[in-house]
C-alpha cells in the first residue's frame, strides 16, 4: 500500500513537473547594424552639423529653433578635442542664428549642437559668392545612412563627409553604387573615424565621371553623421544629409524659378522596387503620373520638367523601402533636398530667415482629404513674432508662402492635422537652397521599431 | 650504534657520578632517595634541587645536599665528579640503572646518556626510549599509544634527545654549557641540553638497559604553553642564524595553523597558548643571546648534525592531521548510534570506510580544483563575501544596505550567514574559496552522515554524497550562478542528519538536540529561506513510506519553526507574495537521460527493495519530484526563492534515492535472482546519476559558470581616483549581470560598487527615488535626447558603464559625447569624463569607508549619492533623490534603522543562545 501510494505521488508530481511550461525564449536583440525602417529625423535635444565652413569667402549660419526655453551649446571638435564652444540662451519658443566666422574662421568646422531641452532643431546654411546651400543638422544616429543623388560628372565636385561628434571611435564601411552598378571601393571599407573628428573624401578621385552615384554608410562600431556636398560648376553648391528609407516620401519643394528638377529614387536594398509618382499641385493631387521600378543598388531619376508647371510638389509611393530626394539645377543655382518620410502636425524650420539678403518661401503639402489651415509663426531670439501667417491648404494640394519678416531666425509651422513642409531660400545675385524641415515627433527608444 | 650489553659484561668504568634530584612537590622524594641508595653503582654525592621545605628536610635526613635552584648545581659539584646524573623526583631508577648508564656512556664515549623510561604498573608501558625531534624541536617519541616494553627498542643508539627523567652527562660539558636551562619546561630543557651537547661535539645516546619507572608524565603540572615556548627557545639557542631565518617563521605558522585547527578539537585555548609562548620568548630573549654566545665558543658541529636525528616534516602538523582523522573515525564508531543490525555495524569501520573517505576527499578536490587554484568565479549570485564581516553585520543589523544606490532595507539572511562564516575565517581573502570548497565537502559528508544514521554502507553513503553535491539539482543551482543555493545544499543534509539523530533521554540533552537542529535548519534556510521545511518533509516521507517513526516527525516540527526566527530581520520586511513570487531563476531543464535513470532507480527500488530501501527511495523520490515541480514553476508565477528551494529539495532527494538504490542489492542477498537483478539495475541507474557528478570535474568549479566579472572589472582598481573606485553601471542581456537586476527598455541593468560587488550587493531593494531617477536617465539616453550620459550619470556616482552583452542600449553608447570608451578585453567599457564620486564636498571627493564616507572636516555640505533617507547623519537634508549632510564631522554615516537594529540584535542573541544550548547539550551527551 505504501509503495503504491509513493508511486502514485511521485508519478503525479513527475507528470506535473514534466508538463510545466518553459518560459518563452528571451526576445532576440534587435540587430544593430542594419535597419529597414527610416530613422525619422525629429526635433530633439542634440544635433550634429557635419559640414560647416567659415573662410574668407564662405560663411555658415547655424539656425537654431526651440519650442521650450533652452540653453544651447555649440561645440567645434577637432582631432578628439573641442577647440571652441558657443553658448546661447533662447526663450521658448525661440530661434537664433550663430555665425561660424564669429567664433572660428579656420575653414571646415563641423559642429555639435546640444540643447538643454527638447524639442529643438538646427540647420546649417552655407553661403558664398553667388551660392547658398543648406541642410538640417541631423539629430538621429542610425547605424546605416543612405546618401543617394551624387554625381561626379565633369564639372561636379562631390565630397563625402563623415563626422564623428561622439566620444567613441567609429568603424565605418562605405558602399557605393552608380549607373555602372555596385562600385567596389576597398579603400572605403573599414574606415576609422576617430572620436570628435571627421574625414572628408573627394569621390571624384574614387569614382570619376559617374552620372549617378549613391552611397551607403554603415557603422559597425560607434556612429558617424555623414553628408554629401556637391558643387556644380556655374550652378552652385548643395549639401544633404544621410537619409533613412521609407515607402512614402513627400517632396514639398522641388522647383523654383527656372530650375530643372528631378526626383531621385534610390534602392540600395536587395529586391527591385516599383514606385509611383504623384503630382501635387495647388489644385490637387494627380496620382501615379509615373510608375517605374528601380533595381537593387541603383537610382532612378524622374525628370519633372515634362510633368508639371507652376507650383507643385511630389509624392513617391513605393512597394519597398527607398530613399528619395529632389535635385534642381539651373542658372539660379543648384539645390538638393531630401523628401519628408512623415507628415506631422508641427514642424520646426530652423535657419528660415537667417541670411539677411535671401528671400524665403515655405512649401506646404496637405496630404489629407480635407483642407487644412497651417499657422506659420516666425521666431527670433526674443520669441515668436506678433502676427503669425495662416495658410489654408486645400485637400491633397500644395501651397507656397513667401514669408518676409525682419529679424527672424526660424519658423514654426502648426496645423490641426499632419502635413509636410520644406522651404527654399534664394539670393538675389544667385544661389538657391532647398531645405527640409524638422517634424516634432515623439521619438521611439533607440533600437525599437517606430 | 652498538648492541646492548648487560652491566656485568661491561668493562670496568672509572666514572665518578653525582646524582641530582629535581624536586617538585616532595611527594616522591623519599622513594627516589631510597632508589638512589639502592643503586649498585656508588654515587659520589647526592643533591636535591628545589622543592618545598619538606624536600630540604628529607635531603638532610638522607645525607643529601639541598640546593635551591638548578643553576647552583654545577657550581656546587666538585671537580672530583666526572659525571652528573639528573633525575626527576618521581623517577624510580632500577638498582642497576646507573651502572648501565655509566657503563654504556663510557663504552661508546658519549657525552649524554639517557635511561629507558617506563610508566608505573605491571604492563611496563613505555614512556620514552630516546626520541627524535622535527626541525621545529617538537619531540617525536616513535611509540604507539600505550606501547608495552618487550625489548623491541633495546639497543644503544644515538638519538636527538633523551628524557630528562634520567639523564647522565659529563660534568665538564655541563660546566662549559652552563648546565640545564633552569627556566625551561622539563621536556624542552632535556631537548635543549642534548642539542647543545651534540653541537659541542658530544654524542647523545639512549641506554635501554638502564630502566627508570616514572610515576608521572614528564609534562605533568607544566602548562602546555611552557613546553611550546621552550621549543622555540631551543631553536633560538641552538640553530645558526641562517637556519633560524626560516625555521622560526615556519614554526610560527605551523603553530598558528595547528592552534586554529585544534581549537576545535583538544586545545580550546590553543591561540592563547601560542601568544603566551611567543611573548614569553620575547621577554626572555636577552638570555638567549648569552646562551648563544656560550654555545658559539663550544660549538664543534653545525646544524646538519642535529638534522641527522630529526624526522622530516612537522610532527605538530602530523599530529593534527591524525587528530582530525581519528575524530572522524571515532565519530563513525560512535556505538551509541550504530544501527541495530550487527551486519551493518561491522561496515562502519575498517578499510571500506577509509577507502570511501579517501575517494570522497579526492572527489572534493577534483570537483573544486579550479576554485582552489583560481578562486571562485564572479558571476550571477556568485559574488565574493565582503572584505569586512563587521561592515556586513552592521548593514544586516539595521545599517545601510549598499546594494544599488543603497537603502535601509535589511540584507538577505544569506549575506549575514556568509559574513558569519567569513568572521570565523578572520575575514580572510580566501574566505569565499574556503566557504565554497567547504560547502561541497559539507554536502558530500553531510549526506554520508544522513545515510549513516539511516544505516547505509560506506560506498552508498559517499556515492549518494556525490549525487547531492554535484548531481543535476545542485548543478542546476550552480550553473545558474546561484552560489547561496550551493551553501543551502551543503547545509540541508546536516539539518536532516540532526533531525535523524536519536531523541535523547534527558531534557537537557533534548534541549541540545533541538538547538542543534534549529541552528542547522536555520543555517540552510538562511541561504534558501523556503527550503526550511525540506528536512522535515524528508522525515515525513521516511515515516510515511519507510520505517521512519512519526514521533521523529513530531520532534522535528518545533526546530523547523524556531529556525525561521533566525531569518530576521529580513523576514519581517518580506511579504509572502514577495517570498513566493519575486525574482527570476533559470528554468531548470535537467538531462532527460539522467532524470530517466533516477526515475527508473526510484521506481525499481520502491517496487522490489526491502522496506528500508523502498521507503528511502520513496522519500527521496517525492522530494525530487516536488523540487522539480517547484524549480519548473516559473510560468506559474514561482519566484527565485521557490525555485531554489525546489532545487535544494531535489538535490537532497536525489541523494536519498541514490543511496537507497545502491544499498538495495546488498539488502536482497537472500532474495530471488530476478529481484537481485532488478536491484542491480536500479543501482546502475543510481550510478549513472553519480557518474554525472563527474561532469563537473573538467571545469573544477562544481558547475559554476566561468568568471564573468572578476577579471573584467579589475581595471577599475587601476583607473580609480585617489578617493577609491566609484560605481559601475552594468548593462546587458538577462543572465549577464551580477545578482538581481532592474529592467530597462530592451535591456537589464544594475549599479554595483567597483571593483567587484560583494555578496552584500547581490539582492536589490524595492525601487526608491534614486532608482527611479536612474531609470528615467537611462530611458532618456535610449531616446537619444540625452547625449551626455556621463554628465547624467555622475550624480549617481557612476564612473564606468560596462556593456555585458548586446542590447539596444549599445546605440545610446555609440552616440554620446562624454563617456570615453576604454580598450579592454572582454566587455565594452566606457569611462565617465566627468568626476563622479559617490560623495563629494565642494571639489573634494570623499572616500568610502564601510557603508559611509569620510573626508575633510569643513563647514561645507557633502553630497552623498545614496537613496534619500532622513537617517543619514550629520545634519542631513534632501538633495533630490540623494542626501546632503554636514562635513563638520568629517564623516557621513547612516544613523541606522532602530527597529530593524533591535530585531537584528534579538536575532543575534537568539542565535548565540541556541549555540550555547547546543554546546551544553553536546557536553552533556559526552558525559
Amino acid at each position: 500500500m505504501k509503495r503504491a501510494l509513493a508511486l502514485l505521488v511521485i508519478g503525479l508530481l513527475g507528470v506535473l513537473a514534466w508538463t510545466a511550461p518553459s518560459p518563452p525564449p528571451p526576445e532576440a536583440v534587435a540587430p544593430m547594424t542594419t535597419t529597414t525602417v527610416p530613422e525619422l529625423e525629429t526635433a530633439a535635444g542634440f544635433s550634429s552639423c557635419p559640414w560647416a565652413v567659415a573662410s574668407d569667402d564662405e560663411e555658415t549660419y547655424f539656425g537654431l529653433v526651440t519650442l521650450p526655453p533652452n540653453a544651447v551649446l555649440l561645440s567645434f571638435p577637432l582631432s578628439g578635442d573641442v577647440r571652441a564652444t558657443v553658448e546661447e540662451a533662447l526663450p521658448g519658443p525661440g530661434a537664433t542664428s550663430v555665425r561660424l566666422g564669429q567664433s572660428l574662421a579656420q575653414g571646415l568646422a563641423p559642429a555639435t549642437i546640444e540643447f538643454s531641452n527638447a524639442p529643438a532643431a538646427s540647420n546649417a546654411l552655407v553661403t558664398g559668392p553667388a551660392r547658398l546651400a543648406g541642410t538640417i543638422c541631423p539629430s538621429s544616429t542610425p547605424k546605416v545612412w543612405h546618401l543617394p543623388g551624387g554625381s561626379t560628372e565633369a564639372g561636379n565636385q562631390l565630397i563625402l563627409q563623415l563626422y564623428n561628434p561622439f566620444s567613441e571611435d567609429a568603424n565605418v564601411t562605405v558602399t557605393a553604387y552608380s549607373d555602372l552598378g555596385p562600385e567596389p571601393a576597398p579603400e572605403l571599407e573599414a574606415l576609422r573615424v576617430s572620436a570628435r573628428s571627421w574625414r572628408s573624401f573627394d569621390l571624384h578621385n574614387e569614382f570619376p565621371a559617374r552620372e549617378m552615384l549613391g552611397m551607403v554608410v554603415e557603422a559597425s562600431q560607434g556612429n558617424v553623421v555623414p553628408a554629401l556636398i556637391m558643387d556644380v560648376e556655374a550652378a552652385g553648391e548643395a549639401i544633404w544629409p544621410g537619409l533613412g528609407q521609407a515607402e512614402i516620401w513627400e517632396l514639398p519643394v522641388v522647383r523654383i524659378g527656372g530650375l530643372q528638377s528631378e526626383v531621385i529614387v534610390a534602392n540600395d536594398g536587395t529586391d527591385p522596387v516599383t514606385y509611383e509618382v504623384d503630382l501635387i499641385s495647388e489644385e490637387g493631387t494627380e496620382f501615379a503620373v509615373a510608375t517605374r521600378s528601380v533595381d537593387p543598388l541603383t537610382q532612378d531619376r524622374v525628370p519633372l520638367v515634362d510633368l508639371a508647371e507652376g507650383t507643385f510638389g511630389v509624392r513617391v509611393r513605393a512597394d519597398g523601402p527607398v530613399a528619395v530626394l529632389a535635385r534642381a539645377r539651373g542658372q539660379k543655382g543648384f539645390a538638393v533636398v531630401p523628401g519628408a518620410a512623415v507628415a506631422a502636425p508641427q514642424w520646426l524650420l530652423p535657419g528660415f530667415g537667417t541670411h539677411p539678403d535671401a528671400s524665403y518661401q515655405a512649401w506646404i503639402i496637405n496630404p489629407d482629404a480635407s483642407s487644412l489651415t497651417v499657422t506659420l509663426s516666425t521666431v527670433s531670439a526674443s520669441g515668436p513674432g506678433a502676427a503669425p501667417d495662416k495658410v489654408a491648404v486645400p485637400a491633397e494640394a500644395i501651397r507656397s508662402v513667401t514669408v518676409d519678416r525682419l529679424q527672424m531666425f526660424g519658423l514654426l509651422a502648426e496645423a490641426p492635422g499632419p502635413f509636410s513642409i520644406a522651404w527654399s531660400a534664394e539670393l538675389p545675385d544667385g544661389g538657391v537652397a532647398f531645405v527640409e524641415a524638422v517634424p516634432v515627433l515623439t521619438r521611439s527608444p533607440a533600437g525599437s521599431q517606430p | 650504534m652498538s648492541v646492548i650489553q648487560r652491566p656485568s659484561d661491561a668493562p670496568p668504568t672509572e666514572l665518578t657520578v653525582a646524582a641530582v634530584l629535581r624536586a617538585v612537590d616532595g611527594r616522591h622524594l623519599a622513594a627516589a632517595l631510597e632508589a638512589l641508595a639502592a643503586q649498585g653503582y656508588e654515587l659520589a654525592a647526592t643533591y636535591v634541587v628545589g622543592g618545598p621545605d619538606e624536600a630540604r628536610r628529607l635531603a638532610e635526613e638522607r645525607d643529601a645536599a639541598w640546593l635551591p635552584t638548578q643553576s647552583d648545581v654545577i657550581a656546587a659539584i666538585g671537580d672530583e665528579v666526572s659525571h652528573v646524573w639528573f633525575l626527576h623526583e618521581d623517577a624510580l631508577p632500577q638498582p642497576d640503572a646507573l651502572a648501565a648508564l655509566a657503563a654504556e656512556l663510557a663504552r661508546v664515549d658519549a657525552s649524554v646518556a639517557g635511561s629507558k623510561v617506563i610508566k608505573p604498573g605491571s604492563q611496563r608501558q613505555l614512556e620514552s626510549v630516546g626520541s627524535a625531534t622535527d626541525v621545529l624541536a617538537h619531540p617525536y617519541l616513535g611509540l604507539e599509544v600505550d606501547e608495552v616494553d618487550q625489548g623491541q627498542h633495546d639497543i644503544v643508539r644515538d638519538v636527538s634527545f633523551v628524557s630528562g627523567v634520567s639523564l647522565l652527562a659529563r660534568r665538564d660539558l655541563l660546566k662549559g654549557l652552563g648546565g640545564p636551562d633552569p627556566i625551561m619546561a622539563p621536556e624542552a630543557a632535556a631537548i635543549d641540553l642534548c642539542w647543545r651537547a651534540r653541537a659541542s661535539g658530544g654524542r647523545v645516546v639512549i641506554v635501554p638497559s638502564s630502566e627508570v619507572i616514572h610515576a608521572g608524565e614528564i609534562r605533568d603540572g607544566v602548562p602546555r604553553w611552557r613546553e611550546q615556548a621552550g621549543r622555540v627557545r631551543v631553536m633560538l639557542k641552538n640553530y645558526s642564524l641562517l637556519t633560524l631565518a626560516w625555521v622560526v617563521i615556519a614554526a610560527f605558522f605551523v603553530e598558528l595553523g595547528t592552534s586554529v585547527v585544534r581549537t576545535f578539537f583538544d586545545r580550546r585555548l590553543g591561540l592563547v597558548d601560542l601568544a603566551r609562548a611567543w611573548i614569553w620568548n620575547l621577554v626572555h630573549f636577552p638570555s638567549v643571546i648569552s646562551a648563544r654566545s656560550k654555545l658559539r665558543r663550544a660549538r664543534a658541529v653545525g646544524d646538519e648534525e642535529q638534522f641527522r636525528y630529526q624526522v622530516r616534516g612537522s610532527v605538530e602538523l602530523q599530529e593534527t592531521g591524525g587528530l582530525i582523522t581519528n575524530r572522524l573515525r571515532r565519530s563513525a564508531e560512535d556505538r551509541q548510534v550504530l544501527p541495530a543490525d550487527p551486519a551493518q555495524a561491522g561496515q562502519l569501520a575498517g578499510p571500506p570506510y577509509i577507502g570511501a573517505l579517501v575517494v570522497g576527499s579526492l572527489f572534493l578536490i577534483a570537483s573544486t580544483w579550479s576554485i582552489l587554484v583560481n578562486g571562485v568565479p564572479v558571476v550571477g549570485f556568485t559574488l565574493p563575501v565582503s572584505d569586512s564581516a563587521g561592515v556586513t553585520f552592521d548593514s544586516w543589523a539595521g545599517g545601510w544596505n549598499p546594494a544599488g544606490l543603497g537603502s535601509a532595507q535589511p540584507l538577505h539572511p544569506a549575506v549575514a550567514a556568509t559574513a558569519l562564516l567569513n568572521a570565523l575565517l578572520l575575514s580572510s581573502s580566501l574566505a569565499t574559496t574556503a566557504i565554497t570548497v567547504a560547502a561541497v565537502g559539507a554536502a558530500l559528508f553531510g549526506t554520508t552522515r544522513v545515510l549513516w544514521r539511516l544505516g547505509a554502507a560506506p560506498f552508498s553513503r559517499y556515492a549518494a554524497g556525490a549525487a547531492v553535491a554535484a548531481g543535476p539539482a545542485a548543478v542546476g543551482l550552480t550553473s545558474a550562478g546561484y552560489w547561496p543555493g550551493l551553501l543551502a545544499v551543503a547545509a540541508a543534509p546536516w539539518a536532516l542528519a540532526a533531525l535523524l539523530s536519536p531523541w535523547p533521554s534527558s531534557w537537557r540533552k533534548r534541549l541540545g538536540w533541538g538547538a542543534t537542529a534549529t541552528l542547522l535548519i536555520g543555517l540552510m534556510a538562511a541561504f534558501a529561506p523556503l527550503a526550511a521545511p525540506i528536512p522535515f518533509l524528508a522525515l515525513v516521507g521516511w515515516a510515511l513510506f519507510g520505517p521512519g517513526r512519526w514521533r521523529s516527525v513530531a520532534h522535528a516540527i518545533l526546530p523547523t519553526i524556531l529556525a525561521l526566527f533566525l531569518l530576521h530581520p529580513w523576514l519581517t520586511t518580506v511579504s509572502t507574495a514577495q517570498l513566493l513570487g519575486d525574482g527570476v531563476f533559470e528554468f531548470w531543464e535537467p538531462s532527460v537521460m539522467l532524470m530517466a535513470a533516477l526515475a527508473g532507480a526510484v521506481l525499481i527500488t520502491i517496487l522490489i527493495g526491502d522496506v528500508w530501501a523502498a521507503g528511502l527511495a520513496a522519500a527521496g523520490g517525492v522530494l525530487v519530484a516536488t523540487g522539480t515541480v517547484l524549480a519548473r514553476a516559473t510560468q506559474a508565477g514561482a519566484g527565485r526563492e521557490l525555485a531554489v528551494a525546489g532545487l535544494v529539495a531535489a538535490a537532497l532527494g536525489s541523494g536519498l534515492a541514490v543511496g537507497a538504490a545502491l544499498e538495495s542489492p546488498r539488502r536482497l542477498e537472500t532474495a530471488r535472482l530476478w529481484r537481485k537483478l532488478l536491484a542491480w539495475t536500479a543501482a546502475v541507474g543510481g550510478l549513472l546519476l553519480i557518474g554525472s557528478a563527474l561532469l563537473v570535474v573538467p571545469d573544477g568549479r562544481i558547475g559554476l559558470p566561468e568568471d564573468q566579472l572578476g577579471d573584467r572589472l579589475a581595471f577599475t582598481v587601476n583607473r580609480a581616483d585617489p578617493h577609491g573606485p566609484d560605481r559601475i553601471l552594468l548593462v546587458g542581456p538577462t543572465g549577464t549581470l551580477p545578482g538581481e537586476y532592474r529592467n530597462g527598455p530592451g535591456f537589464t541593468y544594475r549599479v554595483v560598487s567597483a571593483p567587484v560587488p560583494p555578496l552584500d550587493e547581490a539582492w536589490l531593494h524595492d525601487p526608491l527615488p534614486g532608482d527611479e531617477a536612474l531609470a528615467g536617465t537611462l530611458e532618456r539616453l535610449m531616446t537619444e535626447d540625452e547625449v551626455r550620459p556621463g554628465e547624467a550619470l555622475a550624480p549617481f556616482g557612476i564612473r564606468w558603464v560596462v556593456l555585458t552583452g548586446r542590447t539596444p542600449f549599445d546605440a545610446a553608447m555609440a552616440s554620446q559625447l562624454d563617456l570615453r570608451p576604454l580598450s579592454l578585453p572582454g566587455y565594452r567599457v566606457f569611462e565617465n569624463e566627468l568626476p563622479s564620486p559617490r560623495a563629494v564636498s565642494g571639489e573634494e571627493a570623499w572616500e568610502r569607508v564601510g557603508t559611509g564616507y569620510e573626508g575633510s572636516v569643513t563647514g561645507r555640505r557633502v553630497y552623498v549619492a545614496e537613496n534619500a533617507d532622513a537617517r543619514w547623519e550629520p545634519d542631513r537634508s534632501a538633495s533630490g533623490w540623494a542626501n546632503e549632510v554636514s562635513a563638520a564631522l568629517g564623516s557621513a554615516r547612516f544613523g541606522g534603522a532602530t527597529e530593524l537594529r533591535n530585531i537584528a540584535l534579538a536575532t543575534a542573541a537568539y542565535a548565540v543562545a541556541l549555540v550555547v544550548v547546543a554546546l551544553f547539550g553536546r557536553a552533556w551527551r559526552r558525559e
